[in-house]
């Protein structure tokens, strides 16, 4: 094919060509840094509601806890009263 | 694992030097490419500027690949940004297998064809005319300048698919070999050889449409 022989000269050419001096080192660090940043754990508006939630279950369970033994005390004396032979 | 080895060496522990570890082929690699294996294990364990070294070092080479997919210099300074991103984001997986360049160029060629798919999808590609193109093949090749000859083949191969672009750039542009083009493309090298053939039939055609009857 002639066209295939004249594309071969033209790529023997095209070979000869200098491709333009770059120099894209700050673009790719600034695209890193900005790419770094979007991925960093930002924190969330619902965090703090998170968080309050979280305080708030924390204190009903210490309450929850101090209930608990209290009753468990109660408990325990009511069943020292009682004769063994009865339980 | 390769990338704990890599990630240690330059922690400066001596777990990495471990010659079992590391293969006899890596031991006899020059120079350069041990550079770049320093600066990647810096990278991977944090050290930012040793991906600037590696920018640094193999961006023309990246510029002279990503020249034969965009000759419009902003985009093409796009394209060689895009591979380097590329590559940063996927450098864990970089096994030190075949030197660092070999794994860029592959990155490349990926990140070249993804920008050709796009140029055909949005109907931003520049041409040139078949019924040009013979107007300026009447003068011999060796007139022709190189830059010239380039932009002449860039806009004709412009005219076919990407895929058949790709492969035609590779093997004819670029002069590399089935092994190599089928490296670079992730193809077979079955594939590349019957991709070439279709691709070269598909320009004989596009010729012989823009060839008026007489001529023939």
């Amino acid at each position: 094919m002639n066209e295939e022989n004249r594309i071969g000269k033209l790529a023997q050419r095209a070979r000869l060509e200098t491709p333009p001096h770059v120099d894209v080192t700050h673009r790719v660090m600034a695209a890193l840094r900005v790419k770094t940043r979007e991925s960093a754990p930002r924190v969330d508006p619902l965090a703090w509601v998170a968080a309050a939630s979280a305080a708030a279950a924390i204190a009903v369970l210490v309450a929850a806890f101090g209930f608990g033994e209290s009753w468990t005390d109660t408990f325990m004396a009511s069943r020292i009263d009682i004769p063994w032979w009865l339980l | 694992m390769e990338h704990r080895v890599l990630y240690s060496e330059c922690a400066g522990t001596e777990e990495g030097r471990d010659s079992q570890v590391l293969p006899s082929k890596r031991r006899e690699t020059s120079q350069a490419q041990e550079t770049d294996l320093h600066d990647i294990r810096c990278c991977l364990s944090g050290d930012g500027e040793a991906y600037r070294r590696l920018v640094e070092r193999h961006q023309q080479r990246v510029s002279a690949i990503m020249w034969r997919f965009s000759r419009d210099t902003e985009t093409h300074e796009d394209l060689v940004q895009d591979v380097f991103v590329e590559a940063y984001e996927s450098l864990a997986t970089y096994r030190a297998r075949a030197p660092f360049s070999h794994w860029l160029a592959r990155i490349a060629t990926r990140v070249g064809y993804r920008h050709w798919k796009r140029e055909r999808r949005e109907g931003t590609i520049q041409t040139v005319p078949l019924a040009e193109w013979d107007a300026v093949l009447e003068q011999p090749a060796d007139d022709v300048e190189p830059a010239e000859a380039a932009e002449l083949l860039h806009r004709l191969l412009a005219l076919l698919p990407p895929r058949d672009r790709l492969v035609l750039t590779l093997r004819y542009v670029e002069e590399h070999s089935v092994e190599k083009t089928a490296e670079l493309t992730g193809w077979s090298k079955t594939m590349v050889k019957v991709q070439a053939w279709r691709a070269r039939g598909k320009l004989r055609k596009l010729f012989e449409k823009a060839t008026p009857e007489t001529d023939r």
